[in-house]
């Protein structure tokens, strides 16, 4: 076993890295799956055991030759045992093919016993149960439950008092009262993040985290086809799912939800940032925007606000200094986004995504009054995915007219002939405010 | 030495304060204020004990940090040291400057470390730990100067050399292979006899079918089910799709009767879980062909059972040198060792270690 071939009159080179510190070298194997840290016992004498002293373990099941599940299971078992430190720091275990439960069920309730702080579980073989202990676990602070895992009974003295981030990745929730008691269980949960696919048991879905800060929640429906809210019969209201936020402390959230037909949702006083996309939920939406009224960046689409062609009833938001506006519907006149901007008395900043659609926007309809925020408050104005169609041009025309104090425009476009065309022509328009600068990008 | 943005150009020199620092070999340098201290400990040093503000009172930086590596340090410093940069600048720079040989990487690791300067320890320690990632441990010696300092039996099989396990199974694993080359031997002589072995392992039946041209033989060697059904009983989890290996480990250590004395190989051993352990690393170890001939071995004739457990004895002799400083070396591996120190006696039988 050859070192690299020196010219002779050159000093060997010098083993550098073993002479570090056992605490460096621990940091540095700490930052490779544990499979490569094992490797390193068989490097020198000063090697052999230093891997047993990392107290981050990554096993991931992924192999490219020669696999076998007992190889993973067998490697496993050995690093949980021989490790020197009986601490663990982070678990993150991430398989993609089948492994016997029982063991699995193992290694999980063993990283709960020796404290750790992250966990992080997935598997490709659907149904691992998370053991018991796990939510009986004072140490953890973060928990990642991937696809695969399963919720089933939670003990009603379930408690994880150090636990402030959770994400829960296609988690199936098999009792109905699965999601109250798991978040019940975590009286210090800042970081809640929910991603659902299927529609499972919990159809009530209720998030109460008295100190939770930002909350996502990504719901989505397998048996609805994609943008079903484009047909022009909403998708018939097949889903019972209902939807609780009970979130005062709520400073961020971000919502896609296809699934749930109402929300009750705590009002959010301290609310900063939204992200709300429910497509024509109708009332629903309402209940779930009159809490957030406060929040000072939305983020929103249009399909959102409105159902069936008319915008919902919507709360005044008297401290949005920023919409952003993503467009996926089709719609006639651009009325529905005055309204609307009628109700955001102090924007300052407006972003249109305008989205792959072109639509046939009736001449001169922006005939009304203009919304408040346009004539007193409206600075930056930006669009987006700009393709030059007449709706586009109508709404480009109207912001100019009609923004007393805008600064600046930024249209996004990647079509830079089409671009300069426009350029010319908006510069001619008349402008209501002079300070304005049109920019493309 | 000046670096700083246009609006710091305009303050005279004399009003910029400096830091003075002393590195062990004796020399001092003057450096920016706002770069020094962005190092905790010489940020601690100032403020607690007062010195660095002349040369007279030079901060003594700790040993692990040379000249050359301190500029490279302060380089980091000066740049991250500034407020006003994005994420994105920071994360640029970074990547261009840990693009280092190992050499200076592990200075550098080394020299922030003693300095305190956690971002810069990560950085380094996350470059140099790419550098280990996916290769193989000869790749890795060869990539950092490391001393082949292992056995070979130690480097065999790196991810199962975590025990003291593998020594038994080498040590049966030499048996095997011993017997199979008599076997072997043996069987080119005496057509005749193949018909009666139970092997029904594969490398030894392309051995034979390759020798035998694959008629009457290759059948009396697939014949014996029962013996396999033998080691599939002993096997726990009776996965039949692993290794034929599983069971038949156990019979292994029982076979060479005379070396070992059964119950203290059995501790040794472990639950045959363990022998998956073996099979596992598959990729640079014969598994197959060995256990199964652990069926066999009675059919030896005692001549040659005499040489091969002579040289097993010579082996684990060899192996029991390295023992003792070994043990020391570990004082508590893990909290569920279930493998008991054995050590081989001078009659060649294995006890245990006391």
């Amino acid at each position: 076993m050859a070192s690299s071939s020196k010219p002779p009159n050159q000093l060997p080179d010098e083993d550098r890295l073993s002479n570090l510190p056992d605490s460096l070298i621990c940091h540095i194997l700490s930052f490779l799956p544990t499979k490569c840290a094992v490797i390193t016992s068989a490097l020198s004498t000063k090697w052999r055991y230093q891997w047993t002293s990392v107290a981050n373990l990554v096993f991931c099941d992924k192999f490219t030759v020669n696999y076998s599940s007992d190889l993973f299971e067998n490697f496993v078992d050995r690093v949980l045992m021989l490790r020197k430190r009986s601490n663990i720091d982070s678990f993150t275990l991430a398989c993609i093919n089948t492994h016997d439960p029982p063991r699995v069920n193992t290694w999980i309730t063993a990283a709960a016993m020796f404290g750790v702080r992250e966990l992080r579980l997935s598997s490709a073989m659907r149904g691992v149960v998370l053991p018991h202990n796990v939510f009986y676990s004072r140490a953890l602070v973060a928990l990642t439950l991937g696809p695969g895992i399963v919720l089933d009974v939670i003990p009603t003295s379930a408690c994880l008092p150090s636990l402030k981030v959770l994400h829960l990745e296609v988690v199936e929730f098999r009792n109905v009262d699965t999601t109250w008691k798991l978040f019940n269980a975590c009286p210090v949960l800042e970081d809640l993040v929910i991603r659902r696919e299927t529609t499972d048991n919990a159809k009530c879905f209720n998030v109460c985290a008295p100190a939770l800060k930002r909350l996502t929640m990504k719901m989505y429906d397998e048996s609805r086809p994609d943008e079903y809210w484009r047909t022009p019969v909403a998708a018939p209201d097949i889903s019972d799912y209902t939807c609780v936020i009970d979130c005062p402390t709520l400073e961020h959230l971000d919502i896609t939800d296809y699934t749930s037909v109402s929300y009750a949702a705590s009002d959010m006083p301290l609310i900063v940032k939204a992200e709300i996309d429910t497509p024509q939920q109708g009332e629903a939406t309402a209940a779930l925007l009159r809490p957030i009224a406060d929040v000072k960046l939305l983020t929103i689409s249009d399909a959102t606000l409105r159902k069936n062609g008319d915008l919902i009833d919507l709360p005044t938001f008297s401290n949005l200094t920023k919409l952003e506006l993503r467009l996926l519907d089709d719609f006639s006149d651009w009325t529905w986004l005055l309204d609307m901007l009628r109700r955001t008395p102090v924007l300052q900043g407006l972003v249109i995504d305008s989205g792959c659609v072109s639509r046939d926007i009736i001449h001169d309809t922006c005939q009304e009054r203009e919304p408040s925020c346009l004539l007193s408050h409206l600075e930056t104005f930006e669009l987006r995915q700009f393709k030059r169609g007449e709706d586009e041009m109508e709404l480009l025309r109207y912001i100019l007219r009609s923004a007393k104090v805008l600064k600046e425009m930024t249209i996004e476009s990647w079509d830079i002939e089409k671009a300069t065309k426009v350029l010319e022509e908006l510069l001619g328009l008349p402008r209501c405010s002079r300070a304005c600068r049109v920019v493309f990008s | 030495m000046i670096m700083s943005e246009g609006s710091m150009a305009v303050v005279k020199p004399e009003m910029k304060s400096y830091i003075w620092l002393q590195t062990t070999d004796g020399s001092i340098q003057q450096v920016e204020e706002e770069v020094a201290m962005f190092c905790p400990m010489i940020c601690r040093e100032v403020l607690q004990t007062g010195t660095g503000s002349s040369k007279n009172y030079a901060i003594k930086l700790p040993q692990r940090v040379n000249p050359a590596i301190l500029g490279v340090i302060l380089d980091y410093c000066r740049f991250h040291q500034v407020p006003g940069r994005s994420n994105k600048e920071r994360k640029t720079f970074d990547e261009k400057f840990v693009r280092l040989d190992t050499k200076q990487l592990c200075e550098l690791t080394s020299a922030a470390d003693s300095l305190q300067l956690r971002p810069l320890v990560d950085l380094t320690s996350r470059a140099l730990a790419r550098m280990i990632e996916g290769k193989t441990p000869e790749e890795i010696r060869e990539t950092f100067h490391l001393p082949d300092d292992l056995t070979e039996e130690e480097k065999l099989e790196p991810l199962r050399n975590m025990t003291d396990d593998p020594r038994i199974r080498l040590l049966n694993r030499l048996y095997a292979r011993k017997r199979k080359e008599l076997k072997e031997r043996e069987k080119l002589k005496v057509n005749v006899e193949v018909e009666e072995e139970s092997v029904d392992e594969r490398s030894v039946d392309d051995l034979l079918s390759f020798i035998n041209g694959g008629d009457e033989d290759s059948k009396g060697v697939r014949a014996p089910k029962s013996k396999k059904k033998n080691r599939r009983r002993k096997d726990q989890t009776g996965d039949s799709s692993s290794n034929n290996g599983d069971g038949s480990h156990k019979k292994d250590i029982d076979s060479p009767h005379t070396a070992c004395q059964n119950g203290s190989v059995d501790d040794v051993s472990g639950p045959s879980k363990t022998s998956k352990f073996q099979d596992s690393a598959s990729t640079t170890f014969p598994s197959k062909s060995d256990f199964d001939d652990g069926d066999i071995d009675d059919e030896l004739d005692p001549a040659m059972k005499e040489e091969l457990d002579r040289e097993v004895e010579d082996f684990a002799r060899r192996l029991n040198s390295v023992w003792p400083e070994r043990m020391q070396e570990i004082p508590s591996l893990g909290q569920e060792r279930r493998v008991l120190p054995v050590s081989v006696n001078g009659n060649g039988s294995l006890e245990r270690y006391t």
